[in-house]
């Protein structure tokens, strides 16, 4: 759900606005399974929705959104780095993702899903994150 | 000629007034299958001097039986039934009741309170559940006045939990419309569970009706849903698995190999970040592989 929310509140830069919005998800086929099931057919803006899984990281192109199970957290900094030049947003999952490179990290506190979001690492890659994000991400660097 | 219809006056107020008149004649009625007939006999009976002979008692008993079932057909809202407990009822009440009739009384008796159990059934069946309740509710009652040691825990565990999972089943169908079937599954399972607080079924059945109700409330958010509410409904939905996860654990206690509860156990921790918990339970399911 946050994921797929995420695309609404995030601005990409003008060549990422036309054809199908691409998320992508790394390791987790449960999560892929959820967003096509919940979200497979739906648009984000004008663009039709588009979910893939990718298992290796040999697998992965070009997305709007790139979601980073927990499984592959060691491969965080190196795919920020190796996406830093596109328009990713590199969403991570409970591991310092953000001191990696991800724009986004979710982490769990007090049984519940939390994000903090880092706006450096989103300007580094053309991305502006709206203001909302900041209000309810539980640290904003 | 009018000597003779003088006797014939007498005679007729001797046989209303006096003797075993009315129980006679509601016999001869009764055995012939004129029961509305032999009910009226049977009425004036319990207002004559017959009343005191426990006889009296159990022909009506039996007189009224015969009614509800043959005239009313069995049906639940029939009024003979209730007539005919009664007059049994009043028969067990007599000092000096007959041993033989108050042993058929008795029978008789407790085969319509098993008739009360037969209508909750059907109830059950046709999704009228509070009816159903009602009617399993006088069976117990009428059990247990007949017999007040006889432990009748075990049924009403299961009969609640079948009522349970009846009203949970009509909420999934119609969820999330007719919610208030998702309140009345959960007040049933509770009362299993208040009988019986090792229950394996009632644990499980209100752990798991808590957890869905969770992933129900994720499940449904829509799309535009912002923020905002999507922490919201992320507190309700903790609050739900936190509320499942003890219920869950003791049914699993009880039931140690049983993976369904494992899978349960599992998806309770998984939904609040619990990783060592969703480890443990990876262990056992495996071990029970």
């Amino acid at each position: 759900m946050f994921v797929f929310r995420f695309a609404s509140l995030i601005d990409w830069p003008s060549n990422y606005k036309s054809g199908s919005f691409v998320i992508g998800v790394y390791g987790d086929k449960n999560v892929y399974d959820l967003l096509v099931k919940d979200h497979g057919n739906k648009t984000v803006g004008a663009q039709s929705l588009k979910v893939k899984l990718f298992n290796s990281s040999s697998e992965i192109e070009r997305c709007h959104i790139l979601y980073i199970d927990k499984s592959k957290a060691a491969e965080v900094k190196d795919l920020a780095s190796k996406y830093k030049s596109q328009a990713s947003l590199i969403v991570s999952d409970r591991s310092e993702g953000l001191k990696n490179g991800a724009m986004i990290n979710f982490l769990f506190q007090n049984n519940r899903i939390q994000f903090e979001i880092s706006k450096t690492n989103a300007t580094k890659s053309k991305l502006v994150l709206n203001s909302q994000l900041a209000g309810y991400a539980v640290k904003v660097e | 000629m009018k000597r003779l219809l003088n006797i014939l006056v007498l005679s007729l107020v001797c046989s209303f007034g006096f003797g075993q008149g009315f129980n006679r004649k509601a016999q001869t009625a009764y055995s012939v299958g004129e029961y509305v007939v032999a009910s009226q006999y049977s009425d004036s009976a319990i207002v004559s001097t017959e009343k005191d002979n426990s006889f009296t008692w159990l022909l009506r008993g039996y007189i009224y039986k015969s009614i509800w079932a043959n005239v009313d057909t069995m049906s639940p809202s029939s009024n003979a039934r209730e007539t005919a407990i009664a007059s049994f009822r009043q028969l067990r009440t007599m000092e000096n009741a007959d041993s033989a009739d108050l042993a058929k009384g008795n029978k008789a008796m407790y085969t319509l309170a098993k008739s009360y159990y037969n209508d909750a059934v059907v109830y059950v069946n046709n999704n009228l559940l509070e009816k159903a309740e009602g009617s399993f509710e006088k069976y117990l009652s009428l059990s247990l006045e007949m017999y007040p040691e006889k432990d009748l825990s075990r049924q009403k565990i299961e009969f609640y939990n079948a009522l349970g999972s009846r009203a949970i089943g009509i909420y999934n169908k119609y969820k999330p419309e007719k919610s208030e079937y998702y309140d009345m599954a959960l007040s049933y399972y509770y009362k299993s569970f208040n009988i019986d607080s090792l229950d394996r079924s009632a644990n499980y059945n209100i752990g798991i009706i808590y957890y869905n109700r969770g992933v129900d409330l994720i499940l449904s958010m829509p799309d535009e849903t912002d923020l905002e509410k999507i922490f919201e409904i992320q507190d309700k939905t903790v609050e739900l698995f936190l509320l499942s996860k003890p219920f869950i654990k003791r049914a699993h206690n009880l039931d140690p190999t049983n993976k369904q509860i494992m899978e349960a156990g599992k998806g309770i921790d998984w939904q609040i970040g619990d990783e060592e918990g969703v480890k443990e339970w990876d262990e056992k399911l495996e071990q029970t592989e």
